[in-house]
């Protein structure tokens, strides 16, 4: 039911952990949906040069975020921003149907720790273009 | 049933039961017993849940 790429980054996750000091922090998701995730992301110059998470959850879960953290690497946050769950869940070659809110979930996770980012440094948040319903 | 002893939703969430049968052997619970504390380790030590914690080796929120 997952692809071998999704079953590879739930297996070996990428850029697990935390970041100390992070530049932006996004926590998305809550327990009674089953699924909790945090973004950590560390910004300079306007690039993010780091990008770890931490999931409780499925291994749809756990896959799609270390995915968008790998896909948000070395991007301008303009990029990051752009990141969709669509993205996500094509990088992953895929998600079972019942298990794109995953994927939704990263690039909201990736989204709140922008803006995170954003409001700390005294700049507008972002608005979210297509927000999903979740 | 865990949510109805009062539990909270993410304990119940990251709970496991394990149940065992007549053909169960000491064998099958051996090896239980070195595959999974391995793999809850690796999930708990994911989870942004155990962190708020701070406790070792547990997750109770």
């Amino acid at each position: 039911m997952y692809s071998d790429t999704v079953m590879d980054h739930f297996k070996n996750p990428r850029n697990v952990g935390e970041i100390e000091n992070p530049d932006g922090v996004g926590e998305v998701g809550n327990p009674v949906c089953g699924d909790i995730m945090k973004i950590y992301l560390k910004i300079e110059n306007n690039i993010v040069i780091d990008a770890k998470f931490k999931t409780f959850g499925c291994g749809a879960a756990i896959a799609s975020s270390s995915m968008a953290t790998e896909l948000v690497r070395g991007k301008t946050l303009e990029e990051a921003w752009e990141l969709s769950n669509k993205a996500v869940a094509e990088a992953l070659d895929g998600l079972p149907p019942i298990k794109m809110h995953c994927s939704v979930l990263a690039e909201e996770g990736i989204h709140k720790a922008i803006n995170d980012y954003r409001v700390k440094k005294g700049l507008k948040a972002w608005i979210e273009k297509n927000p999903h319903s979740t | 049933m865990l949510l109805a002893t009062g539990l909270p939703v993410e304990i119940s969430h990251g709970s496991l039961r394990l149940t065992l049968g007549d053909a169960n052997t000491e064998g099958d619970v051996d090896f239980v017993l070195e595959v999974l504390p391995k793999v809850v380790k690796k999930l708990r030590d994911m989870s942004p849940l155990c962190q708020k914690s701070g406790k070792e080796g547990g997750c109770n929120v």
